[in-house]
């Protein structure tokens, strides 16, 4: 009977081109479980309507969604499941929409929709996706503005640890709200000047680095960003893990400092002062920005684009270097 | 060939250059278009009173004692007292536009020492975005960008090898500020090296001397004028380092005010000697990236140890940081960091804090300077002791060639 259990559990049983054991389907469905009874104690701190119900069910969808990009990514079924299993528990999702009823999966999910659509070459529809996240995610942001402007004191930062924790939120808080952009503004068209430039082949490694480093970087400058401002950043930064195995500190770290700012919101402190949390951001940008920098540089084509001798030489230490740590 | 006599050809512009560098200079002038109207305090009691003096007083004004800054400013405010416009437009607006000026002179050294195109377009984008270049200007109506300026074009005629014109320049940064001797060091050491002709340092002197002369003619007296470094050094006293992280933020900037500001001025010069004569045993090869090492490294060290240090004196380091991370950009860390750090000091005091500490303590932020200063000592010193950059020492062969 032992044996017999013992082989049961591991069978693979194939439905069509699918092929599981019972334990994955054990897990899928306890792992489902769990997620909704991690989110039935928590569902009282604010009300729940069909916008809570909602959003959770589209949480659900969106760890199904970013299973099928790391499967995409990666080709590993195993670590296409862990992802599903991962984000279904996540902490910031599940308190998101069952605790805060923030429901910022309402947006969220269309951008990991076009970043999907991206990388499975539908662009156009990507890109839609994308700004269609985008839009929705401004309204949503206004909108909540709106309901706290009264409620609290003018400052650049709504709870999310970012750059103006470093330098101080509550200086020229009506004209760094606009110079700020700007600077982001002009940081991504440099960005872009740069990728454009040096033809740089946008692979799904480089897009889902991208992707991460924009999801980090952008609120880090933006003003205004409330607790949730990682939302995406954090799944980002698992998926990211799920591709690189070396970097599986980053949703870790990123998970602290997106839970210690709904912490700071809904309790109302943190046992650690904010500005530590904005310290640990900028090393995670940092970190992805390096990783993008070696990425888009193993993805130029110097000849292609146009480079010049001294940018060719660059790029050949810069594939010098990765081929040596690869070997090391 | 000799980086240092390299010549690079003139910059093509395409289409995408030029539609990135238009943008970007939209975006650089919209922020400090948002940034014009802050009236700051030392506009208030500075700038303005000294305008409406000169508007009322004319070229009699500079025979008084009420300015301690050189005379040459003194003069552009002069100026700008004839102008029929709001003097803090005008007084900000000929600053942002030297803001542009540099980033240009940014662009053109990272065309120089790189040769992409791409970095240089990028040099220039980005030191429009630089906070403590557009706080320093358009925000706080402070002057720095002056003297940055000509300290650029003195590193971009370095690196042209054209190092006469380089000291001119030099020497009209010293005529603005003081700071610009933050760096000395550097030029004494490219004099060992052959780099620099003795005469050319005349320049410092020369200009110094020219460019108070129209103020000695108002009525100033001569020794008033040539002393006005040393009256600006005697005042902001009262505490050891003014919100600049240095070594007073980590063993106590409101003790022995009087004992250690004289303390620590020798300290500073006695570091600043022996790392000379260490550095001036031996003839080393002196490329352009050892330049900005070499200046970067007293840039951050000078104003580390020297007392009563302002927030701003780390605006020298933070554009030779920009330019040593332009040459190898595995040091990009260091104007991202060198800039983290001065930014912190500019809104420290911008917003008010007094001698309230910032969100991140002063003394961190000093570990970090000092960290900094440890990995860019570092680079100098593996630059120093990698043989393939000593030369021979002539006297030594002479002796040699003489025994064989």
């Amino acid at each position: 009977m032992d044996d017999f259990l013992r082989d049961f559990i591991v069978k693979k049983w194939k439905i069509g081109s699918f092929t599981f054991t019972f334990l994955d389907a054990l897990l899928a469905v306890c792992i489902t479980g769990t997620g909704i009874f991690l989110r039935l104690p928590v569902m009282d701190y604010t009300a729940t309507g069909p916008e809570k119900i909602g959003a959770i069910v589209l949480e659900y969808l969106l760890a199904v969604l970013c299973g099928a990009i790391v499967h995409r990514c990666t080709g590993s079924r195993n670590r296409a499941f862990l992802t599903y299993t991962i984000l279904v528990i996540y902490p910031t999702i599940a308190a998101n929409g069952a605790l805060w009823n923030v429901n910022a999966v309402y947006y969220v999910i269309l951008f990991f929709a076009g970043f999907y659509l991206y990388i499975r070459g539908f662009r156009v529809l990507g890109w839609i996706s994308g700004l269609a996240g985008t839009a929705i995610a401004l309204y949503r942001i206004w909108q909540w503005q709106m309901a706290l402007s009264v409620a609290y004191p003018v400052s650049l930062s709504r709870g999310w640890p970012n750059f103006y924790e470093i330098i101080g939120k509550t200086a020229f808080v009506d004209l760094f709200d606009k110079v700020s952009l700007l600077v982001l503004a002009g940081l991504l068209l440099t960005l872009a000047y740069c990728f454009a430039k040096k033809k740089v082949r946008i692979t799904p490694d480089l897009a889902l680095q991208l992707f991460l480093f924009l999801a980090v970087l952008i609120p880090y400058f933006a003003p205004y960003m409330p607790a949730w401002a990682g939302y995406t950043a954090d799944i980002a930064a698992l998926l990211y893990f799920m591709r690189r195995k070396d970097r599986f500190y980053l949703p870790m770290l990123h998970l602290i400092v997106s839970y210690s700012a709904y912490a700071y919101m809904t309790n109302g402190e943190t046992k650690l002062p904010m500005v530590v949390f904005s310290v640990i951001l900028l090393g995670i940008l940092v970190n992805v920005g390096v990783d993008l920098y070696r990425e888009a540089a193993a993805q130029t084509a110097p000849a292609a684009a146009g480079l010049t001798g001294t940018e060719q030489a660059d790029e050949a230490s810069v594939r010098e270097t990765e081929a040596q740590g690869a070997k090391s | 060939m000799n980086k240092l006599t390299e010549k690079r050809e003139a910059i093509k512009f395409d289409r995408a250059d030029i539609l990135y560098l238009a943008a970007i200079t939209v975006i650089g002038l919209a922020i400090r278009l948002i940034l014009r109207v802050v009236t700051t305090d030392d506009w208030v009691m500075y700038w303005d009173p000294w305008i409406s003096d000169l508007k009322e007083m004319g070229f009699s004004y500079l025979a008084t004692d009420r300015y301690d800054y050189t005379p040459t400013f003194v003069y552009i405010l002069w100026a700008i007292s004839k102008l029929p416009i709001n003097p803090m437009t005008a007084y900000k607006g000929l600053h942002i536009a030297l803001d542009f000026v540099a980033a240009v002179i940014m662009g053109k050294i990272a065309w120089k020492v790189t040769g992409s195109k791409i970095k240089s377009i990028a040099a220039y984008g980005l030191m429009l975005l630089v906070p403590t270049i557009w706080a320093n200007s358009a925000l706080w109506a402070q002057c720095d960008i002056i003297f940055m300026t000509f300290l650029l074009l003195c590193f971009y005629y370095f690196f042209e090898d054209r190092p006469n014109l380089a000291m001119f320049f030099y020497g009209m940064a010293f005529v603005f500020k003081l700071q610009s001797l933050f760096i000395f060091p550097f030029l004494v050491i490219l004099w060992v090296n052959k780099k620099v002709q003795l005469k050319a340092f005349l320049w410092i002197p020369v200009l110094y001397f020219l460019s108070i002369v129209p103020a000695w003619i108002a009525g100033r007296p001569l020794m008033d004028l040539i002393n006005i470094y040393m009256a600006q050094g005697a005042q902001d006293v009262w505490s050891l380092s003014i919100k600049w992280p240095n070594i007073y933020q980590i063993i106590g900037n409101q003790y022995f005010l009087l004992e250690y500001a004289s303390s620590g001025t020798w300290l500073i010069l006695g570091i600043l000697m022996i790392l000379m004569y260490a550095m001036a045993r031996k003839r080393y090869r002196i490329t352009n990236e050892f330049i900005v090492q070499m200046a970067l490294f007293f840039a951050i060290l000078t104003p580390y140890f020297l007392p009563h240090m302002h927030e701003r004196y780390g605006c020298v380091a933070d554009i030779l940081a920009i330019i040593y991370a332009l040459m190898n950009i595995k040091k990009f860390y260091f104007p991202l960091a060198h800039i983290l750090i001065s930014f912190n000091c500019y809104m420290a005091y911008l917003s008010h804090l007094g001698s309230d500490e910032p969100a991140i303590y002063y003394g961190v932020w000093a570990f970090a300077e000092l960290g900094l200063l440890i990995l860019v000592g570092l680079d100098v010193w593996n630059y120093l002791k990698n043989p393939d950059n000593q030369l021979p020492d002539s006297q030594l062969s002479v002796k040699e060639k003489e025994a064989a």
